[in-house]
Formats: C-alpha cells, structure tokens, sequence
C-alpha cells in the first residue's frame, strides 16, 4: 500500500467538501477517483499534496506521515501531481522545464556554480522520449498546443521521479483521438518506469479501459471502491451517474 | 485587468560564443581607457564599474526572481559605514574591514531579507522601501554613531589613493564579481529563481522551498550592494545617510530600466549610461531630477526592456537574429 | 501628563494630516489596481498652489476659504490631464513599471516646483484668525482650532467618501468597476471615463491634503513629497491596500506611534513607525483590513 488517507476532511464554510476519506492505493497499481463536479477529486488531490491544509485526517505515504509536510517535501519523497489546468512555464522551453525538475529531484536546485546548459541531458531527453515530446525539446512553452501543454505537465512531473504520480482529469479538453493517444502513453510510460498512477477523471470510457481499480465520490465521500466490475455494476454509482454513463 | 507581460527568458545578450570573442577586446579597451583620458573620466569609469555592482544587485531581485526591490542601498549604505567604523574604531587593516564590511552589509540583508520574503508583490516592494527609509533615519539620527546628516568620512590607504590605482583597483574586484554573477544566474539556482518568477504557484510543486531561495537571493543581492558600497565609500571619500535611502536605492532600479532588466548586460549598460548622465548633465545643469525622471518615463513608455531590450528585438527582427530564434512548432511542420 | 496629552493630541492631528494625503492613493489603488507614487507629488503641488491662490488675494479675509476649493479644482485638473497623457498607457503593464512611471513622476514634479516657484519657504503669514485661536486648555497645553479643523476635514473627508462609495449610484458603480471592469463595461458604462474620473479625485483629495496642510504648515522644496513617502505607504500597508476603513484606521496608529514615540525616544519617531509596520505584516500579510486590492 503505496498510499493511504484515513478520515481525510476539508470543509469550506458549511460545505464538506472531502468528507472522512479513506483510501487505499496499491503500489503499482492504476487506480481512478471518479465523481460527478465537485464530489471533492481536486480538493483531494490538493489535500494529499498539502496544497489546502486539512481540517481533519492524515496522510500516509509508504508508512510515513506525510500529512503536515510542505508542499515541496512531499514531492520530493515521491509523491507529484499534475494541475487540472496545464501548469507549466510559459517562457523556458520544454527541454529546461523538465530539466528544471530533474535537477530539483537530483537536489541540484541550489547549485550556483555550474552552466545549467548541458546538466541532466541523458534524463531530460529520455523523459521526453516517453512523452513523445522529443521534437518539440526547444519551443517555448506557452508555443504549444493545448495536448501538448498537458504533456509537458506529465513530463516536468516525470522529472521528479515519482512514486506516486497524481494525475488530475489529464484528458480534460483533449479530443477522443488525443485522450486515447494520451492514456496509451501515461500507461507506456508507468510500465517502463514502475509507477503507481491516482487520476481522476470525467470520462468513463477512459476509466474503464485502463484502470485497475475505481473510487467513487459523491459530495465528497466514497461511494463505491473496487474493480472496475464492482463499480460498474454497483447500484448506487449507477443512480449517481444516471445518464452519464458510457 | 488584463496585463501584459513583457518577462522574457534571460538571456546573454550575446550568446556564448559571440561573448567570448569579444571579451578580450572588451577588457584590453577597459585597460586602456584611464592612459586616454584626463583624470575627471576615470573617475566616471570607476564609478561606472562600481555601479554596476549595484545594478546588477538590483535586477537579480527584478530580473529573475521578479521581486521589486526599492532598497538595495541599505545594504549599500549600511557596507560603508561598516567599513569606516570598523576602521575607525578598530585597528584591523583595511583589507579586513572590506571584508566586515561587505559581511555586515549581508547580514543587514539577512535580517531583512527575512521579513521581506514573507511578502509579495507590491507588499514586497514597499517593505524594501520602508526597509531602506528605516536605514536611512537610523544613520541620520544616531548622531553619536553615525555622525548624523556630516556621515562619515575615510580615506582610502595611501597605495589606492591615485585615480588609476583606484581604477584599476576597482576592475580587479568587479571583474571578478560579475563573472562570478554570470555563473549564478545561467546555474540551476539562477533557473530556479526565473521558475519562481514565472510560475511561483508551480514551482514548489516541482521540489523547489521557495522562499529559501528568495532569501538567498535576496542575501546575495545584498552582498553585491554591499560590495559596491565597500568600493564606493573610499572613492567617495566617505559616506552619509543618503547612501541608504529610498532615493539611491531608486538610482538602481533606473539603472536596470535604462539598460533591459530581461538581459544579463542590460544592468551593466544601464549602470555606464546613467553614470554617464549623471555626469555630464550635472554640469550643464542642476535640474538632473527633471532630467533622469524623463529618461525613465520616455524608456518606461516607449523602450520597453530597456536598452539592450530594445537592440535585442530590432536584431531578433533582422536576418541577424533569424539563426537565434527556437524553432515553433508551425515553422517546424514540414 | 499635559505632555502626553499633547502628544496624544498632536498624534491625532498627524494621523488627520496622513489620511488625507493617503486616502486618494487608497481610491486609485483599490479602482484601478495601479500604485501611484506621485501622489504625494499632488499633495505638495497642492499646497504650493493653496500658498499662491491665498497669496493672490491676499488682504481679503477669506482669501484662505476661497483658495482651498481653487487648489482642489486645480489638482482635479492635473490630476484629468495626467490620467488621459499618461496614466492610460500603463494600465496594461505590471506593477513595478506603474510605480517606477509614477517614481520618476516625482523627479519631475520635484523639479517643476523648484523652477516654478523656486527654492524658498513659503507659508501663509497671516493665518485666519479662526484657526489660530485657543480651541481650550488642558493643563498648561493650549490647543489652537486648527487642529480642530485638521481633523474635522479628515473625518469629512472619510465619511463623505464612504458615503460616496456606499450610498450614491457613481459610488457603486465605482465598486463595481474595481470588482469586475468587464461587466461593467458590458453594461455600456464607458470604464475609462471612470478610470479618469477616479483618478482626478484621488488628486483632488491630495490638493485638499495641501490646501489643508498650509493652514499650519510651512511649504518647502523636497519635504512635502519624498520624506511622505514612506508613511503613506506604511499607512496603506498596514491598513491593507485598497480599504477606506484600513487607512483611516492604520492612519491613527501611524500617527499616535510616532507622536507617543517621540516621548520614549524623541528621535526614533519615524523608526517606530517602521518596526511597527514590519510587525504588524509579519501577523497579518495583507494588513487589517486588506485582501488584494478590496475598496471598502
């Protein structure tokens, strides 16, 4: 069990946004958070990432507590998410973007000596390998096109070197023909590089064709969790997504 | 409101292969200026040299971290009459009380650095201001430390006393010291202040603390106006609180707008012109205020990024500039 | 004990005297999210001009009441003009190129004075006399009615912006503009009207800060506008940017910190002031009453 979140809470005002959450994710595992808008999948993922502080509960990552630690601690234990809406620098190209990262995981960031230039390049061009982004290393990041800006995303997060990859809705936006290239992707890039991958997304077909395991939120508690068989067929998931699903 | 941004990747005005062929002549004109010219602009040249320590000190702040600072000249100020009281009160040599000085004007920017960095945005900015206004009352008003609004005065040691020894004095530290910047700002540290800029809600989320990076920062850039403060307040044969303010610590920002803060020369370039301003307008007329704050508002306006900004666009658009640009996706596409 | 009155007293009328200067750069700031440091340039043209308009018509003993509202319409109007000329372009860019625009304002507004009305010390040197007069004594201190004047103006001024802001249609709309310029726009209310508008009344408010100053004070180059810097900031940041109630607040702890101060340490005022804006933004980064930019 790679991560696990026991009573995890957060309330805004009257509403509980993420309520007593505890979930389990197997290491290696491709587990789905799914939920109609606003079940409380962001806010989770900003909650295990100590993005938003938690009003109750802990998180436990590989046995340890992680639960109160900065933002930046967190990722560097192994624990890095992807933004909903691609968050990237808009003015280093692909190649320093990720090469950003990689040097940060490496501990390089404080480094004052040495040209960034030619540091880390055998990683950085690797990781764009796996992200199909190696013919774009030089543009400019607010140069690409909407999928690609997303696949920057996973490719700066990949630079981290995670253990546990945070994936927020990452075909949001993305024709069909892009999501699946997408999915075949991030499923390409976790077998090579033993990930264990926790995504959330909207859309089902997605979900069941490449998840191992689903969690169901519904006003920010679990409805359902299980393999995908179980949830499909579970009663309440489906009055919850009536008409919605695939 | 939408607002235009005009950050840019900083960059080397020129790239390292250029820079590196003109380096040489660059330093032998430099060695060569003071056996050409009559006394008065060597002294121009050292201040030149001197003030861009200080400008650079500035846009390490602006240029890629993205912080305004409105009060380097606290630590400049607060470097010179360090070194004058310790060289007045003790009997360290003077190499030694360089050194105090340069350190206490660091720790001068630790101390405030640290309450700066808890701040943003134009919070940020107006506690440097406060910050340097602060340091400015103090070396006013403690008259029997400072010496009050007389500051205080010291000759440099009897070797540095000539205009070209001070000169040449001078180069042998600057020189260094904006190599050593150069270094800083292409290392990874240097990129990650430029993530901080750019993307700061991101950036903790790629392993990056970032305000202990802001401090460091703010620490070295501190250290840099210290640095120029060690050399100024010899030069200058002393020091007074006016070298601490709101007002000198302005001079720096001018100096980064003049010459591009989105450029690792721009400072240097904004340093030379404004000293050369200062200058010569000086002794045409005594209305230099009037003077500066147009030149501010004309380059603000219609210069934007400055001077070497500015050049770099007009290249970027020639066929000169064509072999530089990155590749977009569009041009890639066959 | 009459001295700490005293000082009491004299903190309330130096707070007065900082919440009028402060409060037209709270007004921009809070509206259009632009810093403009040459503010305090107004406040000192202001004054400059109330010395002139009362010089003028000297002799007539309402010379004073007369000038004051000429040196508001006055800095109205350089206030329109700056706005239309300058401040328009700037709009677009980012904050720190606003304040060094407006920063080099100051240069040259500093300068325009010198040349205008050269580098001596002008005061009015015969005060109406109904401002001179003892208001009362406490103890052995007698209190002359200006400062009854001071701060009357600054409490009208307060309350009448407050008003202005809360209860009139122009006041709304104004809010509204600083919440959401689009929709307002949508609306087919013209915001740059609003924006120029806005702007020629924080320099009114800034002439008034002048016109009210000369009554007691002394108009000398280079001491009206640079040395305020740093308090109007300090007031704006800790009242929090952008709110009328912050600045009136934060504009009486800025002025009793540095008239108490002066009994502690009498030439640590201008320190205290500082140290105590550091604390209070180490407890509270936005100030009492601020969140980013909020007008109230």
């Amino acid at each position: 069990m790679i991560l696990k979140t026991e009573k995890l809470t957060k309330v805004f005002g009257g509403l509980k946004a993420v309520d007593k959450v505890d979930l389990d994710v197997q290491e290696g595992d491709i587990h789905a958070i799914i939920g109609p808008n606003g079940a409380g999948k962001s806010t989770f993922f900003n909650l295990v990432t100590h993005y938003l502080d938690q009003d109750e509960g802990r998180v436990i990552f590989k046995g340890e507590d992680i639960t109160n630690l900065p933002p930046h601690r967190i990722c560097k234990k192994g624990v890095v998410r992807c933004f909903q809406r691609a968050n990237i620098y808009p003015m280093l190209t692909v190649a320093e973007s990720v090469q950003m990262a990689v040097l940060s995981q490496q501990g390089k960031a404080l480094n004052m000596f040495r040209p960034t230039r030619n540091m880390s390049r055998s990683e950085v061009a690797d990781i764009l390998d796996n992200t199909d982004l190696s013919e774009h290393a030089d543009v400019r990041g607010d140069a690409l096109s909407h999928g690609d800006k997303k696949r920057l995303e996973l490719a700066i997060a990949l630079g981290n070197r995670p253990d546990l990859l945070l994936l927020d809705e990452p075909t949001a936006g993305m024709s069909r023909e892009e999501t699946r290239a997408t999915m075949e992707l991030i499923k390409g890039f976790r077998d090579r590089m033993n990930l264990t991958i926790l995504f959330t997304e909207h859309d089902m077909s997605v979900v069941f064709g490449i998840a191992r395991r689903i969690t169901v939120l519904h006003q920010g508690c679990i409805i359902a969790d299980g393999i995908p068989e179980e949830v499909r067929n579970n009663e309440e998931v489906q009055q919850v997504y009536l008409g919605v699903e695939a | 409101m939408r607002i235009m941004s005009f950050f840019g990747k900083t960059v080397p005005f020129f790239s390292s292969r250029q820079a590196r062929w003109l380096l040489v002549p660059f330093v032998a004109v430099l060695v060569l200026i003071p056996f050409l010219v009559e006394e008065f602009w060597v002294h121009v040249v050292t201040e030149m040299a001197i003030m861009s320590l200080f400008a650079l000190s500035f846009n390490l702040l602006f240029g890629y971290l993205g912080c305004l600072s409105f009060g380097q000249a606290a630590y400049l100020g607060v470097a010179g009459y360090s070194l004058i009281l310790m060289h007045m009160h003790t009997h360290l040599n003077f190499v030694l009380c360089l050194i105090a000085g340069v350190l206490i004007g660091g720790l001068w920017a630790l101390i405030a650095g640290y309450f700066c960095t808890r701040l943003s945005g134009i919070y940020f900015a107006i506690m440097t201001l406060v910050v340097a206004e602060a340091t400015f009352y103090i070396t006013f008003e403690w008259y029997s430390f400072t010496n009050g609004p007389n500051g205080l005065q010291i000759m440099p040691p009897a070797i540095l006393r000539g205009a070209l020894n001070y000169y040449f004095y001078t180069l042998a530290i600057v020189i260094p010291a904006i190599v050593a910047y150069w270094f800083l700002v292409n290392s990874p540290f240097g990129r990650s202040l430029q993530c901080i800029r750019d993307n700061p809600d991101k950036t903790p989320y790629i392993g990056i603390l970032v305000r202990k990076h802001m401090l460091i920062a703010f620490v070295i850039a501190g250290l840099y106006a210290a640095l120029a403060g060690v050399l100024w307040a010899p030069f200058n044969r002393g020091v007074s609180p006016w070298y601490c303010g709101m007002m000198k610590s302005g001079d720096a920002v001018f100096m980064g707008i003049l010459g591009g803060v989105y450029t690792f020369a721009g400072p240097i370039v904004g340093a030379v012109i404004w000293t050369f301003l200062d200058a010569f307008v000086s002794r045409i007329t005594e209305y230099w205020p009037l003077t500066i704050g147009f030149i501010i508002l004309l380059v603000i306006l219609f210069m934007r990024g400055g001077i070497l900004g500015t050049l770099k666009e007009k290249i970027k658009g020639s066929r000169w500039g064509q072999a530089e640009k990155p590749v977009s996706r569009e041009e890639a596409a066959p | 004990m009459d001295i700490v009155m005293a000082q009491i007293v004299s903190g309330l009328v130096r707070g007065s005297f900082l919440f009028l200067v402060t409060i037209g750069l709270t007004l921009i700031y809070g509206v259009l999210s632009v810093l403009n440091v040459a503010h305090v340039s107004f406040y000192m043209l202001g004054a400059y001009f109330a010395c002139t308009f009362w010089k003028i018509m000297q002799g007539y003993g309402f010379s004073y009441w007369v000038a004051i509202p000429l040196t508001c319409l006055t800095m109205g109007t350089i206030g329109l003009i700056i706005e239309v000329v300058l401040m328009r372009r700037l709009y677009t860019r980012i904050q720190g190129e606003v304040l060094l625009a407006t920063f080099a304002l100051i240069y040259i507004f500093s300068d325009a004075a010198k040349l205008t009305w050269g580098i001596q010390a002008y005061s009015m040197s015969d005060k109406p006399e109904i401002l001179t007069k003892s208001l009362g004594t406490i103890g052995l201190v007698s209190y002359p009615v200006s400062i009854a004047f001071t701060m009357g103006i600054a409490v009208l001024v307060g309350v009448g912006l407050w008003f202005w802001l809360h209860r009139t249609k122009f006041g709304k709309i104004v809010r509204a503009t600083q919440s959401d310029r689009e929709m307002v726009s949508a609306l087919g209310i013209p915001v740059p009207l609003i924006y120029t508008s806005v702007f020629a009344i924080s320099a009114l408010l800034a002439g008034l800060a002048g016109a009210v100053w000369v009554a007691t004070g002394i108009v000398q180059p280079g001491r009206l506008d640079m040395p305020m810097l740093p308090q109007v900031f300090c007031t704006m940041v800790i009242g929090g940017m952008g709110s009328l109630v912050g600045t009136a607040a934060a504009a009486l702890i800025v002025g009793e910190v540095f008239a108490l101060s002066i009994l502690i340490a009498p030439k640590a005022g201008m320190v205290a002031i500082f140290v105590v804006t550091a604390l209070i933004l180490i407890i509270l980064p936005w100030g009492l009453f601020g969140t980013k930019g909020r007008l109230e």
